[in-house]
């Protein structure tokens, strides 16, 4: 990670976005079992030939658990590669279904605005 | 070599099965009163725009009960109806993956009951305080045990081959694996006395020790937030109409 990279994020917004919320992702990353039983309630997964990076669980640990464990410290790629599977492979359409009770959703929901908070986000013409 | 072994059995079977039984007991209220404590905002307390109710209501227990009685019954009342396969299938987690949910609930149910009562723990827990579970007889633990190991092989070989699986598998999904089946594994070979007895009866031991002492801190919290999670926390899919929110 370059210097000229770091300076483009501001990675002390995301800390406090993130410990805002810190309880119910420290929670949720933790209970949750990798089970993958949450795959067949994403309709996404379901029509795009069961790609596992469709997977509720899979979108979750690599975006908002990625932001979590490196507590905020990404680069503008980490958040290109975030926002793919915020935006582009999920819809929010909270239907996911987790046996451990996890809220899936409010947890890409927050991934989103994190990414938004630094500029990231889908453009139309991409 | 032979003292060394029985100094070791001694450790092992003695202080540190009371370490480990009250790291087990005081970390899992630890974590308990974490949920409690982070989880203080109320649903309706939040959609009111007021502060949330303090303390324990047994009102909002008794209501929630209720609702969750009330949605059962909807559920199969005649509107519901008819109650088809097809629709199973489509609109339950049951339906959709009938062999996962079928044998991830035996492991679970399994898992728990096989160790309170499987009969030599039931002697040491008669020798320490004089009272013990009732206990099932050797030959249907065994094959408790069995069902625990089988359904553990399946588990593994689903994190081994299954693609979806493997995308989200890390080295500590096979740690969390290994200390959940160990206790099963060594006991099943300590109980047919297969390969060394003595060593196998202390591998059983610290093995069921590590797991008590890795459920309050480990992904193996599950064990009880599954529970509260599902029942306190408001979401689609609370047991309870759960009224917690986190903040």
């Amino acid at each position: 990670m370059s210097d000229q990279q770091i300076e483009d994020i501001d990675v002390n917004q995301i800390k406090s976005m993130l410990d805002k919320h810190k309880a119910q992702m420290k929670m949720s990353l933790r209970v949750c079992a990798h089970c993958t039983l949450c795959a067949e309630s994403c309709f996404l997964f379901m029509t795009k030939g069961q790609d596992p990076q469709y997977m509720p669980s899979y979108k979750f640990i690599n975006s908002i658990g990625r932001l979590y464990k490196k507590k905020g410290n990404v680069d503008r790629q980490t958040l290109e590669e975030i926002k793919d599977l915020v935006w582009k492979k999920c819809v929010l359409c909270t239907r996911c279904y987790c046996p451990m009770g996890i809220d899936i959703p409010s947890m890409i929901a927050l991934g989103r605005s994190i990414c938004r908070s630094q500029g990231v986000l889908p453009q139309f013409d991409e | 070599m032979e003292i060394s072994i029985h100094l070791i059995y001694d450790f092992i079977g003695g202080p540190l099965v009371w370490i480990s039984f009250l790291i087990f007991i005081t970390g899992t209220i630890f974590q308990i009163q974490q949920f409690f404590a982070m989880t203080k905002m109320q649903r309706s307390a939040l959609l009111a725009n007021k502060p949330p109710k303090k303390g324990f209501s047994l009102k909002l227990l008794q209501d929630n009960i209720k609702q969750h009685i009330t949605n059962v019954k909807n559920y199969f009342s005649k509107d519901n109806f008819p109650f088809t396969a097809a629709k199973i299938k489509t609109s339950t987690v049951l339906g959709v993956n009938p062999f996962m949910t079928i044998v991830t609930s035996i492991f679970h149910v399994c898992l728990v009951i096989c160790p309170l009562l499987v009969f030599a723990h039931n002697i040491l827990l008669e020798e320490a305080f004089g009272i013990s579970f009732f206990s099932l007889s050797e030959t249907t633990t065994d094959i408790i045990t069995l069902i625990v190991l089988a359904c553990g092989a399946v588990f593994l070989f689903r994190r081994v081959f299954s693609n979806r699986v493997k995308a989200i598998t890390s080295l500590y999904d096979y740690l969390i694996f290994i200390i959940a089946i160990g206790p099963f594994l060594t006991g099943f070979l300590a109980y047919h006395q297969i390969y060394d007895y003595k060593l196998m009866v202390i591998l059983h031991i610290l093995s069921g020790e590590i797991m008590l002492i890795a459920i309050p801190f480990t992904k193996l919290i599950h064990m009880i937030y599954f529970f509260i999670n599902r029942i306190y926390i408001g979401s689609e899919y609370s047991f309870c109409r759960g009224e917690r929110i986190w903040k």
